[in-house]
């Protein structure tokens, strides 16, 4: 039923006539209210007990209106203070949406609409109002403001403008909330499809190698090339490594990216010695030299992922950091601005070729004959889902002889995610 | 199997699938002599006859080129360009032969100017297949300036 809207016109319905009130609005689903000049209600639905929260039982609200009026905490809220200014101003028409508690302490969001009704002089009666429960409706706002700052990301300070007469976003800036969301949820599928497929192509082409190598095997058995067997058998066995290894760090990629539940305090010192002894053969074969500041920050998280998150970076630098061992220098340290805390693990190689540079916390970013030491091509992409699960940022800088990869944390745990850091205008790294 | 000699430049990193392109290109075709090149590099030397392949005779133009889409160095993509870059090889048929299936990657091959975008197959008698009818409509029916 559409609600009310009274006319001043001579013939319109007797807006002060229960009976004409009940055939009207009685199965509204909008409360509706008529109120005489003393604020007393005459008449209200049962949809009205329902919007304002009147307990279950409530036959009629006489009582309700009278507490309305004689509660001081009514007087002082939006609806109360709505019908005051109705009384002294007698408008024509007033709107209101805010939140507000009603007389039985539940929190609503209401939005009231209330029109004046003139008797055949013109001179007026009182009031009709109709009460829309919108609290669901705020919550579902809330809900996309959730999602869009804690999951997607998104920055609302631009278009979280109040609007000074509601009290709430307008519509045009939910709408745009809601476009943005959608654009960037496009983005995610975007994302994950050529994920699927990059995984899709790491895993056929070592199936695509022994499928194909068989055939070749087969053959030379048939023609007794004995050489060319063990030849061809080698590359099989290669390929079923690589096949191993690849769904491995795929099952990592998605167990590892998994919400952060238990956490515990790990002190970044002990840990990076930790993951610097689990390396040492590694750090050895490369020459590799790595310093790490004392005062690394006490961070809360889960200790095996963290643990792994610093291993994959740390193993990155060495790994590809510089050729020259005598300037294989990795430096793990600490920074702080704008109350949040850095940790940046920083080598003197080229580390990260620039073709790949954008989107090297990707899976597979690296072709695989790009790869080293057996990698699988997922360790960083590991440790960006690591510290995204965590809330963390995380960065890769590169200028000419540096690469870091910079992890910005907040401490304690954050509601929000922490941004990552903007990236640095650099200077060379000068002797530690 | 083609009627003549047939030149077919292979540039592919990935030394498991050289070695099954090879055997399965000698098994479909004796006629055909094929050049394996492991990267970008090398693809564009050979490409614009740079040492150590200046000697047309050792070296010669390809009727087809196989070109793999992931390589070190540089990108699949890359090597088509240079090769439509070039004159001498401006018609050469380049046939993308490769594991990715991506939408991106066909749709990136035809308008760099690949001719056609073959998905290496499973199985050594599919390689067989796929690559003699390739072999057969590039190389032997195929007509080009």
């Amino acid at each position: 039923m559409a609600k009310p809207k009274p006319s001043k016109a001579h013939g319109s319905p007797d807006y002060m006539n229960p009976a004409t009130l009940e055939a009207l609005f009685g199965q509204s689903a909008y409360g509706i209210i008529v109120i005489d000049l003393e604020s007393t209600i005459l008449w209200e639905n049962q949809a009205f007990l329902r919007v304002m929260g009147a307990p279950a039982g409530l036959r009629e609200s006489r009582l309700l209106g009278v507490k309305m009026k004689e509660l001081p905490n009514v007087q002082g809220n939006p609806v109360g203070a709505l019908i005051l200014r109705l009384i002294h101003d007698l408008p024509e028409r007033m709107t209101l949406e805010e939140p507000f508690e009603s007389v039985y302490g539940k929190k609503m969001f209401v939005k009231v609409e209330v029109h004046r009704i003139d008797g055949g002089d013109g001179a007026p009666l009182g009031f009709i109002g109709s009460f829309e429960d919108v609290t669901i409706f705020q919550r579902e706002e809330q809900k996309i403001r959730t999602i869009a700052e804690e999951f997607l990301d998104l920055d609302l300070s631009t278009i979280d403008k109040k609007d000074a007469s509601t009290g709430h976003s307008s519509k045009q800036e939910r709408m745009e909330v809601v476009e943005q969301l959608v654009e960037r949820l496009r983005q995610r599928e975007q994302d994950l499809s050529v994920l699927i497929h990059t995984i899709s192509h790491h895993l056929r082409t070592p199936i695509i190698s022994v499928s194909g190598l068989m055939g070749v095997v087969r053959q030379a058995a048939h023609e007794g090339r004995i050489d060319d067997m063990n030849q061809v058998l080698s590359e099989i066995e290669s390929s079923m490594s690589r096949l191993s290894r690849t769904f491995r760090s795929v099952v990592e990629y998605n167990d590892f990216g998994a919400e952060v539940e238990e956490t515990t305090r790990i002190s970044t010192n002990n840990m990076i010695e930790a993951v610097l002894l689990s390396l040492s053969k590694l750090i050895a074969q490369h020459g590799a030299t790595i310093i790490v500041d004392p005062n690394l920050p006490i961070l809360t998280g889960h200790r095996k992922r963290v643990q792994r998150m610093f291993l994959e970076v740390i193993k990155n630098a060495v790994i590809y950091g510089s050729p020259d061992q005598s300037d294989h220098v990795i430096r793990v340290y600490p920074e702080t601005g704008e109350g949040i805390q850095y940790i940046i693990v920083e080598d003197r190689g080229p580390g990260i070729p620039d073709s790949v540079a954008h989107h090297i916390f990707q899976p597979f970013a690296r072709s695989h004959d790009d790869l080293k030491e057996d990698q699988t091509g997922v360790g960083l992409a590991l440790a960006h889902r690591i510290a995204q699960a965590h809330g963390w940022g995380i960065t890769v800088e590169l200028s000419q002889g540096n690469c870091r990869i910079v992890f910005s944390i907040s401490q304690p745990n954050k509601p929000k995610p922490t941004r990552d850091r903007p990236i640095q205008k650099l200077q060379p790294i000068g002797p530690p | 199997m083609t009627a003549h000699l047939v030149n077919i430049l292979l540039i592919e990193d990935n030394a498991a699938h050289a070695i099954i392109i090879r055997h399965a290109v000698q098994q479909v075709d004796p006629n055909v002599r094929l050049f394996h090149l492991q990267d970008g590099a090398e693809a564009t030397k050979y490409i614009q006859s740079k040492a150590p392949y200046d000697d047309v005779n050792k070296y010669p133009r390809p009727d087809v080129v196989f070109l793999d889409l992931n390589l070190p160095g540089s990108s699949g993509f890359m090597i088509l360009r240079e090769i439509r870059a070039e004159g001498e090889f401006r018609y050469t048929p380049v046939v993308i032969l490769t594991s990715s299936e991506s939408r991106e990657d066909i749709r990136n091959a035809y308008k760099e100017g690949a001719n056609a975008y073959l998905v290496k197959p499973i199985g050594f008698l599919a390689f067989k297949e796929v690559l003699g009818t390739a072999i057969t409509f590039w190389a032997e029916h195929n007509q080009v300036p």
